[in-house]
């Protein structure tokens, strides 16, 4: 009965705050207030720490924001205890005044290094990496410099059960190779989607690298909280915020690709050359005055190619801009735009000339496996935050995304108005954050987005060519602390979005998960959560032959699954010397109405069909260790996958079973930095073989070695806040020859030089 | 270091594997020259009409199909000659460039609809000696009969 009136209070409460923002009373009674912002030792403001007074046998826990605030005490002097799992706990003594407001802020120390790492993906709310319940990896903005990652492709290169084929992503088998449309991993830019709305695919360029804090990566269904596309797991793409002091940047690299050792393979003039590669990052962010801030950042980059026809140049830019509107009210705008102009290698001549694209001549006319095209793409993102109290914040998103698609000529001309794409998506998400009381937290919003498609090419069996395909959601999640040990956390998204006209689907994504702290370095965490994913347009309206010979299935429906996961982390420091993490995760993933590409012998093309049923499940393995002033660092991930087709009871195609990464860094000197980075993965036990009766050799797909080397020099002046460091890099060190994606060459060993300057 | 010792070990061997073992390798080339099939056809019975006659060739295989679609499923090998003559007694072919094997299913293949892969249906198959060897850039000559009121069933028996 006491929970029922609990939970009836709580509902009242939400209905009230959503009905009014200013029902927050902050009257001060004559009793004594204590507040203030508990921290990290690297600045991060800490959630979920708990503080208690023994005398008076009360006490708090932080918000999302790190902060705390305990009111109605009496006068005196007190003992106050701040304590946080994987943190050393601190006591302080108080002196607390009547009718006076006492402001203590605080800062812990993480017992190991990894213990103060905050994430936001998890639960759409700032959290320790230690007390999620479900899987996720990161990676940080030093990585992303030392490895010079100048695409997102290379930055998951390493993440532990992720393996990048082409343009998709698998995160633990869920892809497996998509022609690069329709991706059942969701990229986010600060939480909001940024798949294309028209092939639903994920762009590896375009995103602010060098003003990136972190990328998250959820490597399970994460459709409970962030919609469609979340099927396999979610990329979320952290940007900076605004530093006390002007920082620019400014990355410069260049490289070239080594000629392939086989003189047979070098066909083309061009192939026996060392090709060449370079770019230029920059950035540039301040605050500007106490309210407003802002960075600007960008990339100008041309590829040579290692393959015919395959060229690549562009520019991006990127901005964002703060403005702390008062106190409680926060604006944020960021904007990109990027132009590429590409020449897109599509598929091979086959194993004996794999560097020049290959022809179909089965499709009446001849298909070219090489495309020229220009590349446009805008997005703005404004976000309006208000944080009513300490206990109650909202936010309200807009969104706006534009791709633009032209095919060009030999003369780089666009060519008039002919297979032109051009696709939007915009519209916007509400969401409140409630600190309903020490234990519950309480998530809860909606969202609209309409997608529009106009194009020459998705045109389909009804000859539309323009298409709309508007989704809305409502969302909510509840976690509650049941002590300091115990965390669960329930919710559910209702998705309607419309796949034809006047048709409309809905979709209700639940999840579960709990964490269980065991003691100081060990927790346990088990989670269960739906995902779901809408064919994009291209899946369902393509048809076209000038490539491959690919038709429509406006019948096309949305593909399922559901996710089941259970491990455990262990961080602990060892003899005082090293920071040791180790992760164990085993998972068991099952798709329904799997969308794959498949041959059509009544039509001569190939088609999306809602395929099968499927199941992936598997383990994970990862150990890190870390020496206690971070100069040296050992990483290990092994991932076993059982991705198994349950229909033709065969395995999945163009899945690995095993994957495996080991990376290892050092400051050998305090000037000197070096790593390793090796991954293997196997061949798949099942490629699709149809491709083949197109494009030769196009089932050939053999296991990945792939090492890469690095060496960095630093020189710094930290007085003046200047460094510069020059980074030598040899990628595929081996040079070992194998395939990015069905009938396509990967990259031989290549050279680059990378100099960066902070100031 | 006797704990690091192993992990060092499994590392060093990886590394090891993954430098010697080079990846894709250009594919064997055959160092014989490729053959070639000459051949007369001589036809009997109604012939189809006209329109279900998109396409007819001398088409030589490796292996006996089962679907239609087997039969480009070594596309990269596949050969045929040029397009037959309609409604005659008799006609000639050659199919050069045959890589060297043993092609045990010969037939002229006739397109009945537009449908490139699937339209399909042997109307002839030359049945002598086993099949057709090409060896050492050979030209071999056969004859094939087509009695287009007895075509050979499909899937061969």
């Amino acid at each position: 009965m006491n929970d029922l009136v609990k939970y009836c209070y709580i509902l009242f409460m939400i209905i009230a705050l959503l009905s009014s923002t200013h029902s927050y009373s902050y009257a001060q009674d004559a009793g004594a207030e204590l507040r203030g912002v508990v921290q990290g030792t690297t600045g991060e403001t800490l959630p979920g720490v708990h503080l208690f007074i023994p005398e008076l046998q009360t006490g708090t826990v932080t918000n999302s924001e790190g902060v705390y605030r305990i009111r109605s005490l009496p006068p005196g002097s007190y003992s106050l205890r701040v304590s946080m799992v994987g943190f050393q706990t601190v006591n302080f003594n108080i002196l607390l005044s009547s009718g006076e407001i006492t402001i203590l802020d605080i800062e812990l120390e993480p017992i190991t290094m990894q213990s103060g790492e905050l994430v936001v993906t998890a639960s759409r709310r700032s959290q320790l990496i230690g007390r999620v319940s479900v899987s996720m990896n990161t990676i940080t903005p030093a990585e992303i410099q030392s490895r010079n990652i100048t695409s997102l492709d290379q930055a998951l290169d390493y993440v532990p059960g992720v393996q990048v084929l082409g343009n998709s992503v698998n995160v633990r088998g869920s892809s497996g190779f998509t022609y690069g449309v329709g991706s059942r991993v969701l990229l986010l830019v600060d939480g909001v989607p940024m798949m294309g709305p028209d092939q639903g695919g994920m762009d590896f360029d375009g995103l602010p690298l060098t003003q990136t804090r972190q990328i998250e990566v959820l490597k399970s269904p994460g459709s409970a909280l962030y919609g469609g596309g979340a099927l396999g797991g979610v990329i979320n793409i952290i940007t900076k915020d605004f530093p006390e002091k002007p920082e620019t940047t400014l990355r410069f690299y260049g490289g070239v690709y080594e000629p392939v050792r086989y003189d047979v393979w070098q066909t083309w003039n061009g192939a026996s050359d060392y090709r060449q590669f370079r770019g230029l990052l920059f950035g540039h962010s301040q605050k500007a005055g106490d309210n407003f801030g802002f960075w600007l950042s960008g990339k100008l980059h041309d590829n040579a190619g290692y393959l015919q026809n395959n060229t690549t140049e562009g520019l991006e830019l990127y901005s964002k801009l703060g403005w702390n509107v008062t106190r409680k009210i926060d604006f944020s705008l960021y904007t990109s735009a990027r132009r590429n102009r590409n020449y897109q290698f599509l598929y091979w001549n086959g194993l004996k000339d794999p560097l020049r694209p290959g022809e179909i001549r089965l499709t009446g006319d001849t298909a070219s496996g090489s495309n020229r095209g220009l590349s446009d793409r805008l997005t703005i993102l404004p976000v309006f935050t208000h944080n009513i109290s300490p206990h109650v914040q909202y936010s309200l998103k807009g969104r706006l995304f534009g791709v633009a698609f032209r095919p060009i000529d030999r003369q780089g001309n666009v060519r008039p108005s002919e297979k032109h794409n051009v696709g939007v998506r915009y519209g916007g998400e509400a969401q409140i954050n409630i600190q309903a009381s020490d234990e519950l937290i309480i998530t809860a919003g909606g969202s609209f987005d309409e997608n529009y498609i106009r194009s020459d090419v998705f045109v389909g069996e009804d000859s539309l060519m323009v298409r709309n395909q508007p989704e809305g959601a409502i969302f909510l999640q509840a976690e509650y602390n049941w002590s300091n040990r115990l965390t669960t956390t329930a919710g559910f998204r209702y998705d309607a979005y419309q796949v034809h006209t006047l048709e409309t689907a809905t979709q209700f994504s639940p999840k579960f998960s709990a964490s269980y702290v065991v003691d100081d370095y060990l927790t346990v965490r088990g989670s269960f959560g739906r995902g779901f994913r809408v064919p994009s347009v291209a899946e369902r309206f393509f048809n076209n032959a000038d490539f491959f010979p690919l038709v429509s299935n406006i019948t096309l429906q949305p593909e399922t699954s559901t996710g089941y996961e259970a491990g455990f982390t262990y961080m602990r420091p060892v003899r005082s010397l090293f920071s040791l993490r180790a992760e164990l995760t085993g998972f068991w993933n099952e798709y329904q109405r799997l969308v794959e590409p498949t041959f059509q012998p009544s039509s001569g093309s190939f088609q999306f069909v809602n395929l099968t049923e499927a199941r992936i499940r598997g383990a994970e393995a990862s150990m890190s260790v870390t020496t206690l002033d971070q100069n040296h660092q050992v990483t290990a991930s092994y991932t076993l996958l059982d991705p198994a087709d349950l229909e033709l009871n065969q395995p999945l195609v163009y899945r690995s079973k095993h994957l495996l990464q080991l990376s290892g860094r050092s400051f050998i000197t305090s000037w000197i930095e070096a790593g390793l980075d090796f991954r293997t993965a196997s061949a798949p036990d099942r490629v699709d073989t149809d491709f083949s009766f197109f494009v030769s050799d196009a089932e050939v797909f053999p296991a990945v070695y792939v090492t890469d080397a690095r060496i960095r020099f630093i020189w710094a002046q930290p007085a003046n806040r200047f460094e510069m460091s020059a980074t030598l890099m040899a990628r595929n060190l081996f040079n070992y020859y194998y395939v990015e994606r069905p009938a396509i060459f990967a990259p031989p060993r290549n050279f680059q030089v990378v100099v960066e300057m902070k100031f | 270091m006797a704990r690091v010792a192993p992990i060092l070990s499994c590392l060093i061997s990886l590394l090891i594997i993954a430098g010697c073992d080079s990846g894709l390798k250009p594919p064997f080339e055959d160092p014989l020259p490729p053959g070639a099939i000459r051949g007369t056809i001589s036809y009997s019975g109604e012939w189809p009409p006209q329109q279900s006659l998109v396409d007819l060739r001398f088409v030589p295989l490796t292996k006996a199909p089962q679907t239609v679609f087997d039969i480009f499923a070594d596309l990269e090998n596949l050969r045929f000659s040029g397009r037959l003559q309609y409604f005659v007694q008799d006609d000639t072919f050659i199919v050069e460039d045959v890589v060297n094997g043993v092609y045990v299913y010969n037939i002229i293949a006739q397109q009945f609809g537009n449908n490139i892969l699937a339209d399909w249906r042997p109307v002839g198959i030359y049945t002598e000696n086993d099949g057709i060897i090409v060896v050492n850039g050979d030209t071999t000559t056969i004859h094939i009969h087509v009695d287009f009121d007895n075509l050979p069933p499909f899937p061969p028996e």
